[in-house]
């Protein structure tokens, strides 16, 4: 009896202490050559370490992937782009005045740089390797508002809601726009932001969402969500921290077929709201970092004892750090799928 | 309602107009500013906090109640200057290589709420600079924040350049964030560890009683 689908994934710093190697450079996001290498070079190196897990390939080919962290709307907009060997890209935000704020428009994206470069690697790798892998992944629009507006953002909710809501309608237009692009490039918008979802799903990065009550999501969010999720089918949501609060309002979403959530998220809660949602529950990288491989198969178990049906149940352990100990990856892996499997044959 | 109890419903409702004309009424009323400070203030501020460590109110209602609060500080510090009112200094910073600062941002607002003079060097903060910041200001606290585990390191970093510039039994020192555990506050040799901004003031508030 097959389990669960389970994955582990590394942050950059991995990669760096662990083998001298980034994939997180500038070089890594720019030169697509450099890229194609580094991916090769890790499928290798991780069926050497994990292959028993079903980790790696000993002989991989070619994949001629685009990427861009999390930073090109934000850069796109005018966002200084900070890039590290050991860690994801990070995109300072503008900090925009009320002034700035009136005069934005959705910005010609195509045309805009960074995105002329992604383009022309994009050209580039299918004429040379005939498809594309990989996409771009657009930010949310809390997320891309922040970057946009700063913290002044969360005072504007309940001083100035006009700005609020200029502010989303122009991020909501921007990632259409970009969504749609690269879905008409490549054929998938999953995988930048989670590898669990089916690859052409959209996946909404909604990292900042654990800041704010369900309250001020339903207001403000939720209608420019409803907007992507009519018009990017499928559609889902990548919700990095602790989901509890803001699981009534995505409930209240139309549309939605896939729902990813941080640690320790209420799954009870979860399933009596959305019981027909794909869900991928996450194990904590600090969890993944400092706990006992015993513990972590612990978080495991409880994950599947409250994630019914599992059908519709994943986990996943990204951005694990340098330091993780294997054994705390094959605890995951293992109990994730053996345990389940015991569960779905019963 | 007194209205010292007005001043803390300001802080706690959100409302700094509200808060600026209790805090004006309080001062023509005689109660002194250092009562204002403490018992209308600070105490609204120790509500705001105990809300948000459970999770009934959010980042937006803490910027706002930090704002009420400074609109009553903004009445209460010409008075307040030619008196020793605050209870320490705290150093602040996210550590070196993490750009991360909605976290930090909220530590230093929950420590002003509390009545701390918060010095912020914003983020990406080098040990260096930390040894610099404690040395010219003789803080007693220095806090530190870190969201992404791979610069958790530069925590134990900033320790020991404190400790090779003699300021490490001057001061205490606070880690939290998201990459953060007690377990690793220990290990490197922290004082206190705070799991959010409410807690990072108890603890603060401890550790120089």
């Amino acid at each position: 009896m097959q389990g669960i689908n389970a994955k582990v994934g590394f942050f950059p710093n991995w990669w760096v202490k662990n083998y001298g190697f980034s994939n997180s450079t500038e070089e890594y996001f720019k030169n697509p050559e450099l890229r194609i290498e580094t991916l090769m070079k890790q499928q290798k190196l991780l069926y050497e370490r994990f292959g028993d897990l079903g980790m790696g390939n000993p002989d991989p080919k070619p994949q001629p992937l685009i990427d861009y962290g999390m930073v090109l709307l934000p850069q796109v907009f005018g966002c200084k782009v900070t890039f590290f060997d050991d860690a994801l890209p990070w995109a300072i935000p503008l900090d925009l005045d009320e002034k700035g704020i009136e005069k934005l428009e959705v910005p010609d994206i195509l045309n805009s740089y960074p995105m002329t470069e992604i383009i022309k690697q994009m050209d580039y790798l299918e004429s040379k390797y005939g498809r594309i892998e990989g996409n771009i992944n657009t930010t949310g629009v809390l997320n891309l508002a922040l970057k946009l507006r700063g913290d002044q953002l969360y005072l504007d909710m309940y001083d100035n809601p006009e700005a609020v809501h200029k502010l989303f309608a122009i991020a909501t237009e921007s990632i259409i726009q970009l969504a749609n692009y690269v879905k008409g490039r490549t054929g998938t918008l999953a995988s930048s932001v989670t590898p669990m979802a089916e690859p052409e799903t959209y996946i909404l990065p909604n990292c900042t969402t654990v800041q704010i009550s369900n309250a001020m999501y339903e207001e403000f969010v939720l209608p420019y969500e409803q907007k992507l999720a009519d018009s990017l089918q499928p559609f889902g949501i990548h919700h990095c921290g602790l989901g509890d609060e803001t699981l009534p309002g995505y409930a209240k979403l139309k549309g939605m077929s896939f729902l990813e959530v941080g640690p320790k998220t209420d799954l009870q809660k979860l399933r009596e709201l959305m019981p027909d949602v794909q869900v991928n529950a996450r194990i904590d990288p600090v969890r993944m970092l400092n706990c006992s491989a015993e513990e972590i198969a612990q978080d495991v178990r409880d994950i599947i004892d409250m994630g019914d049906p599992l059908e519709k149940l994943s986990i996943d352990a990204v951005g694990c750090d340098f330091g993780t100990p294997d054994e705390n990856v094959r605890a995951m892996l293992t109990t994730a799928r053996a345990y389940s499997a015991e569960k779905i044959s019963k | 309602m007194t209205i010292l109890e007005e001043i803390q419903q300001g802080v706690i409702t959100l409302k700094a107009n509200l808060v600026k004309e209790s805090v004006t009424k309080a001062l023509e009323e005689g109660i002194a500013a250092e009562t204002i400070l403490s018992d209308g203030l600070i105490a609204g501020m120790a509500v705001v906090g105990e809300k948000f460590k459970n999770n009934k109110i959010f980042v937006p209602e803490v910027l706002m109640a930090s704002r009420a609060t400074h609109a009553g500080m903004d009445v209460l510090n010409p008075i307040l200057s030619n008196s020793q009112t605050s209870v320490g200094t705290m150093v602040l910073g996210t550590v070196k290589g993490d750009l991360h600062d909605i976290g930090k941002n909220l530590v230093g607002m929950m420590m002003e709420g509390a009545g701390f003079e918060v010095i912020d060097l914003g983020m990406d903060v080098s040990p260096e600079k930390f040894v610099e910041e404690v040395r010219k200001s003789n803080a007693q606290i220095v806090g530190m924040s870190v969201l992404i585990t791979n610069t958790a390191p530069a925590v134990g970093e900033t320790i020991k350049a404190l400790e090779e510039a003699g300021l490490r039994d001057k001061v205490k020192v606070i880690v939290g964030g998201a990459a953060i555990t007690k377990n690793f506050a220990d290990e490197v040799g922290a004082d206190g560890f705070g799991a959010n901004a409410s807690e990072a003031v108890e603890v603060a508030k401890k550790l120089i009683s």
